[in-house]
């Protein structure tokens, strides 16, 4: 058993949006849809700012799957097919997906996305890494903490990629592990604590 | 919908849905899949088949945003399908951004040139056909050889990108040739006389910020610019550095600082003469530094400005002992700093005497009210700058850099850095830190025939719609028609005009449309053969391996200069293979940071190769021996005299002056900025950059109130020279009075018009003495906006 968890830096984070397409092309995911974006808090543009010129802040926020302890999707998907797996992800087994979207409406994080129409690649071939599954129209999908490479002992392609290392990632359950380390010496907090979902994606500024 | 916010971050739940809309617009414009249930809940497939067959080769990616990341790319049933960081590379340069994942479908692009084409409509009317490789190279040599035998050699122009590998053509051909770009080189033209022409900047390794204190960033946007190199800024603020950047926008810089200090646009020369200012009125200057590494005890004539100098050609100092002027070589603790002094009818004063008198006009209450920074704040930095070091001026190549005013900010820079001593030493550094501070081997070029160089030709390439010239073959690697000139719609009336334009790229970019001949190259991932190339940067020597073959007719680079050359009977100076020239280059690299490297020793280490001491930060001028011809910081230029600037006097731009008489008509200054979106024009076309990132303009809410704009609206903006219309964007990041756009962007992408119709041309007399040529002043640009 395992507790994989991540703890992102919000002040390392210059929203570059590397992120954003190494989860796209690692996990094969389509056009229109990311598993992971980045958000600029409380703004509808992007690198825009809260406060009035010349008094302002900004934060860039990346947003996917939390892979919550009590995790909200889980709780109302009707087949099973949203389950927490052994290794403490939270995976979606899309064999049993039949498209309710209970799971999206549930998410307080909107991290969920779906396939409404064939899958649209482009270029339009399955790129990214050969054990990822294909998902077809009519499923949910999301942030899968890079299962297929995790499972292979490796980091998510979110957290290798990140040019200003501001991802940390491990096992919450391992003391000995980089993040136990990390998030015993450092503050951190969850988004929507209040929603009680307990992320296991945590952040820090 | 209740508001709940979460107290941790003032994250709302509304702003989840907001943003969230993002993501579901995208995912609405498939909802009409949904009319068809055919398909859904079908079984899952694994993304490959079981047998499907993967390799994988190394390449490295671009290197005009100084990136030059390495990277690992997997290639499954022959196409492109992974890119990550190649770990074999040195900690700290282990890098990919979103523009190299992005690769995964941009080397796909529609928008790639496919074959060569020739033009079949109007000049200009972008009417194309595709032609075989044959009939491409006999239009090609045919009028090139035209424009030979009518105007000579140097009535063929070739311009080529940064990015570009081709090195050999221009000389083979003796083009006409000009290392005169107009753009990056403003800020230089201010500091390279402080060392003699021999250097234009004096920047440590930007891991040697970690021992800086006081860090200043002005006109840059070093984090979004060249974000691969972001982590070693954030270590450096981890250390303790205190950041402070100058902007007149809050940009990505200015978030992630200590502090952010708006100035008014086109005056960073101003706040640096302030900050001198202040410097010198605290006596905060470091005497002993300026004494013994710069020039400002030089005696200089105060009749005429010119520097003494011995019957030797040395320059003098004061020599208090014999009360007689002395060669500079020969000056210890008592050679004055300031003074006048009178030997033989003339009066003297030292270039530092000077420069306090001329500073009397330049002081931190004018500079507060040319730049609308408070004197108090200019101060402040300017003490943290002097007193808390060491200290880092860090300069952008942006902002200031695109006005004609930038070379006397380049100079006052330098200035203060002679006055501080902020330079050299570990923890300090001045100027662009995008180039320097890396150990570098240099790589050979191919050994032509020594009469084939480019010809004398001096006209600054974007003079050229504007000056008479012998320029009839306008040749370009990339898109140089957009990118190196301002007002395009003079340029499409000068390209109009010639008799042969060809341009060369991978992507067909907006100034293809005024070509004759389109020739394709291909991209970083393909090559004919196994080995694409070989780069020295960065502490590395990297390979190019073949990752994928050509992509439809398109050519490597290097096999296109062959091509070309042997369409002219020229091919034979050239090597025959890139293998061929890899190998030499390897086996000729002079470097005492290489011993041996070979292609089979690259490869068996994943294609690169750190260069020796690579973990230890290069600092160049750490000695303080200054590579000018006194070894100091040279900082009077008396060569500058007849337009008052031996010392740095500051001047307005010349559009956006608040004297202006344009800005009665066209009020709002327009600001280019470079996006981490984009390099340039490059990646405008990838699908997966515009599903983040499409070109705006953005503007404070405050002027888009005046004029009636709201969020979103498309807008004209527009002054004498032309319009261009795109969507606006309300963001408070932008100084009011101002509006910014990405600049790189093509027409096709814009509602209408291109970016670069509107902008100064303009050249002014003091540009072409200068170093490195004049500046284009694109930032020098008024406009007004309308709703489109």
């Amino acid at each position: 058993m395992a507790k994989l968890g991540m703890a992102i830096n919000l002040f390392r984070c210059i929203g570059c949006n590397t992120c954003v397409n190494a989860c796209k092309m690692q996990n094969s995911v389509p056009m229109g849809m990311h598993w992971n974006r980045v958000l600029t808090e409380g703004c509808e543009v992007f690198d825009g700012a809260e406060g009035t010129y010349p008094n302002l802040t900004r934060t860039y926020i990346p947003l996917a799957c939390q892979h919550c302890e009590n995790p909200a999707c889980l709780r109302v998907c009707p087949t099973g097919a949203t389950y927490k797996d052994d290794k403490g992800r939270v995976e979606i087994d899309y064999d049993k997906c039949i498209g309710c979207r209970m799971c999206m409406a549930a998410c307080p994080y909107n991290a969920r996305v779906f396939n409404w129409s064939e899958p649209v690649r482009d270029p339009d071939f399955n790129y990214g890494d050969k054990d990822v599954p294909v998902r077809p129209k009519g499923v949910a999908e999301k942030c899968t903490m890079c299962k297929e490479r995790t499972d292979r002992g490796e980091e998510p392609m979110c957290v290798m990629c990140c040019p200003t290392e501001a991802r940390v990632f491990g096992d919450l359950d391992d003391p000995e592990s980089a993040i136990s380390k990390f998030l015993g010496e450092k503050s951190t907090f969850v988004l929507l604590e209040e929603q009680g979902t307990r992320p296991q994606v945590r952040y820090f500024k | 919908m209740g508001e709940v916010t979460s107290s941790r971050v003032g994250l709302t739940r509304r702003s989840f849905l907001k943003t969230a809309g993002a993501a579901g617009a995208l995912g609405l414009a498939g909802a009409a899949g949904m009319t068809s249930s055919s398909n859904w809940l079908a079984p899952v497939e694994a993304n490959a088949d079981e047998g499907a067959e993967e390799r994988v080769a190394y390449t490295y990616h671009q290197k005009h945003c100084r990136g030059n990341c390495m990277l690992k790319c997997t290639v499954r049933d022959g196409r492109l399908c992974k890119i990550e960081p190649n770990m074999a590379a040195a900690k700290g340069f282990q890098s990919v951004c979103l523009k190299g994942l992005s690769e995964i479908q941009h080397v796909y692009s529609a928008d790639r040139i496919q074959s060569p084409m020739k033009r079949v409509g109007e000049r200009g009317s972008g009417e194309f056909v595709a032609i075989s490789w044959d009939e491409a190279l006999d239009i090609f040599s045919e009028n090139v050889k035209s424009c030979w035998d009518k105007y000579g050699k140097s009535s063929v122009y070739l311009a080529a990108a940064t990015e570009s590998e081709i090195s050999n053509m221009r000389n083979i051909m003796q083009c006409g040739y000009t290392s005169y770009h107009g753009i990056d080189i403003g800020i230089s033209n201010g500091l390279a006389p402080m060392f003699g022409f021999k250097a234009a900047s004096a920047v440590n390794d930007i891991r040697d910020w970690k021992n800086c204190k006081t860090f200043i960033a002005i006109s840059l946007n070093f984090i979004e610019t060249s974000l691969t190199h972001s982590r070693h800024y954030f270590n450096a603020m981890e250390a303790g550095m205190h950041t402070i950047v100058i902007d007149p926008h809050y940009s990505s810089m200015a978030s992630k600082s200590d502090e952010w200090i708006p100035i008014e646009p086109g005056t960073d020369g101003a706040f640096y003469l302030g900050m001198a200012s202040s410097i010198i009125d605290n006596e905060w200057y470091d005497k002993a530094f300026m004494r013994d590494h710069t020039t400002f005890p030089f005696l200089v004539s105060t009749v005429d400005g010119t520097m003494l100098e011995s019957p030797e050609g040395d320059f003098m100092v004061w020599d208090p002992t014999t009360s007689a002027p002395k060669s500079y070589m020969e000056t210890n603790d008592q050679t004055p700093l300031e003074g006048e002094f009178d030997y033989e009818g003339v009066t003297y004063a030292t270039a530092f005497t000077l420069f306090k008198e001329g500073q009397k006009t330049q002081s931190v209450e004018w500079a507060a009210d040319v730049t609308k920074i408070p004197a108090s704040e200019i101060e402040r930095i300017a003490k943290m700058y002097a007193l808390d070091t060491p200290s880092v001026l860090a300069i952008g190549q942006g902002g200031c850099d695109k006005y004609n005013n930038s070379d006397i900010a380049g100079h006052a820079a330098g200035i203060l850095a002679a006055l501080t001593g902020n330079i050299g030493k570990s923890g300090t550094g001045l100027g662009y830190p995008g180039n320097g501070g890396y150990a570098s081997a240099t790589l050979p070029s191919w050994p032509l025939k020594p009469e084939m160089k480019t010809s004398s030709f001096k006209t600054p390439v974007y003079e050229l719609p504007y000056v008479e010239n012998d320029i009839r073959c306008y040749i370009t690697l990339g898109d140089q028609i957009m990118q190196h000139f301002a007002d395009l719609n003079k340029v499409y009336e000068w390209l109009m005009t010639l008799d042969f334009v060809c341009y060369i790229d991978i992507h067909a970019i907006s100034g293809s449309q005024y070509a004759d001949l389109i020739l394709p190259i291909s991209s970083r991932f393909e090559s004919e053969t196994e080995i694409g190339g070989v780069q020295a940067v960065r502490d590395h020597i990297m390979l190019r391996e073949k990752v994928i073959e050509p992509l439809f007719e398109s050519k490597s680079e290097y096999e296109l200069e062959r091509m070309l050359m042997d369409s002219l009977g020229l091919g034979d100076v050239m090597h025959k293979t890139t293998e061929e020239l890899v190998s030499y280059q390897l086996a000729n690299i002079k470097s005492p940071l290489v011993d041996q490297v070979t292609i089979e020793s690259l490869q068996a280490n994943q294609g690169v190769m750190t260069v020796k001491n690579a973990d230890t930060p290069y600092c160049p001028m750490k000695s303080l021996k200054f590579p000018s011809p006194t070894g100091r910081l040279e900082v009077y230029y008396d060569k500058y005299l007849k337009f008052n600037q031996a010392l740095p006097v500051f001047e307005y731009p010349e559009e956006t002056a608040p004297d202006s008489d344009v800005r009665a008509k066209y009020p709002l200054q327009y600001a280019q900025s470079r996006t981490r979106f984009h390099i340039h024009d490059q990646f405008c076309d990838s699908t997966w950059i515009q599903e983040l990132y499409k070109t705006c303009v953005e503007m404070n809410p405050v002027d888009m109130k005046s004029r009636g704009l709201s969020d979103k609206d498309d807008i004209v903006v527009y002054n004498d020279r032309g319009e261009f219309s795109c969507p606006v964007r309300s963001n408070e990041s932008i100084r009011p009075g101002s509006i910014r756009i990405m600049e790189g962007e093509w027409t096709k992408f814009m509602k209408s018009g291109n970016y670069q119709n509107v902008t100064n041309p303009t050249i002014i007399p003091r540009g072409r003495v200068m170093a490195y040529g004049p500046v284009i002043p694109y930032n020098d640009t008024l406009v007004e906006v309308k709703k489109a």
